[in-house]
């Protein structure tokens, strides 16, 4: 027999009549769902909301990203036309003075013990002739047997001596 | 296509009941015959075939057409509850436990002993294809769907029914093999010469 004449006879399988009655009555019976009214209503509101939401955060972002906001100018803490490049430089200069001078107080606050511990005696003393001049912070701590009043005298005059030909 | 069906299709979202069970008798014979090919027995493919309309009208509301036919819509329902259908079956019973008298099919007990007997031969074989398969040799050589309705109900394009097609006969041939006495020679060229004769019908129809 011939395969396509086989799948022929398939087009004439009919559901049962009774089955065809029965299922059509129950599903026509069951009724639709509302569509209708605040349950539909709710969700159509919310995803109008979500989109606009969405709409305006994209349009903030792309705004602040290429900065072509026309208000931005009035908005902006600094203006950039007022920016000195050199006065910045000098800033800069400033900002590593200070970040020396750090560097400087940072033996001077430590405890003589560690000072003292850091700093070779005999090479400073015999190296340092003129005692306090020296720009190094190492010298503050070159007579450790004396007072702690005494070696932050000699400190603070090292530090102004430093301060004074870093400004020359 | 059924005669007025937009006009049905819009009374059946609107929430009107009559026109839906115009749609109802039109297309449950063809989705019962979908079901009935892919799974065992009458009372699945009765169930099966209640369900597809049940959610069908329970959701008709939602429809929206986007080009394809109604039918298409009512297949993709039915394909689904057909998964869902096997998936849930898989955890209920083990094919082993089964009598296969079970699966005896009595929607085909009208037919003669040998027709019959045919006719479940190649339904197993169907059943043993892939689903893109099973539907394309159902639309094509069960339903008498042409290339371009194929296409249409199952949202391909009509190279690859076409292309899925010769594979599904080629498949069927292999599992239906020589132990047979089903010859399948001229299947594609009954096919192709289908297709020519509605061609040329409707290009009369068209002039």
């Amino acid at each position: 027999m011939n395969l396509f004449e086989i799948l022929k006879q398939f087009k004439k399988v009919e559901p049962d009549p009774r089955f065809t009655d029965r299922s059509r009555r129950m599903i026509l019976a069951v009724p639709q769902e509302e569509t209708r009214g605040i349950r539909r209503g709710l969700p159509a509101v919310w995803g109008i909301l979500e989109a606009g939401v969405a709409v305006v955060l994209a349009g903030f972002f792309i705004v602040l990203i290429t900065g072509s906001f026309p208000g931005s100018s009035y908005l902006a803490p600094v203006q950039f036309s007022v920016i000195d490049p050199q006065g910045l430089h000098a800033e800069a200069q400033a900002i590593d003075m200070q970040i020396q001078l750090a560097n400087l107080n940072y033996p001077e606050a430590s405890t003589p013990a560690a000072t003292t511990k850091m700093s070779p005696k005999p090479t400073i003393k015999n190296a340092a002739p003129i005692g306090a001049s020296s720009v190094s912070p190492f010298a503050a701590s070159t007579t450790p047997s004396t007072t702690d009043t005494t070696s932050t005298t000699s400190s603070t005059v090292s530090l102004d001596q430093a301060l004074e030909q870093l400004s020359q | 296509m059924l005669d007025g069906e937009e006009k049905f299709i819009k009374q059946a979202v609107r929430g009107d009941s009559s026109a839906f069970g115009s749609l109802y008798d039109h297309y449950q014979p063809m989705i019962y015959r979908f079901v009935m090919v892919k799974v065992g027995t009458r009372e699945e493919a009765e169930d099966i075939t209640h369900q597809v309309f049940l959610s069908a009208w329970q959701n008709v509301k939602h429809y929206k057409h986007r080009g394809h036919p109604f039918s298409s819509w009512l297949y993709q329902i039915a394909r689904n509850q057909v998964i869902d259908h096997y998936r849930s079956k898989k955890n209920e019973t083990s094919i082993d436990n089964v009598d296969p008298e079970y699966f005896a099919a009595p929607a085909i007990a009208h037919f003669d002993l040998s027709m019959k007997l045919e006719m479940e031969k190649v339904r197993t074989a169907i059943r043993q294809l892939k689903p893109d398969y099973q539907d394309v040799i159902i639309m094509r050589f069960i339903e008498d769907a042409s290339l371009k309705e194929a296409a249409a109900m199952l949202g391909k394009t009509e190279g690859a029914i076409k292309l899925i097609q010769h594979r599904a006969i080629k498949e069927l041939k292999s599992l239906l093999g020589e132990s047979t006495s089903i010859s399948f020679q001229s299947l594609e060229v009954e096919v192709e010469t289908e297709d020519q004769s509605l061609e040329e019908q409707h290009t009369d129809e068209s002039f």
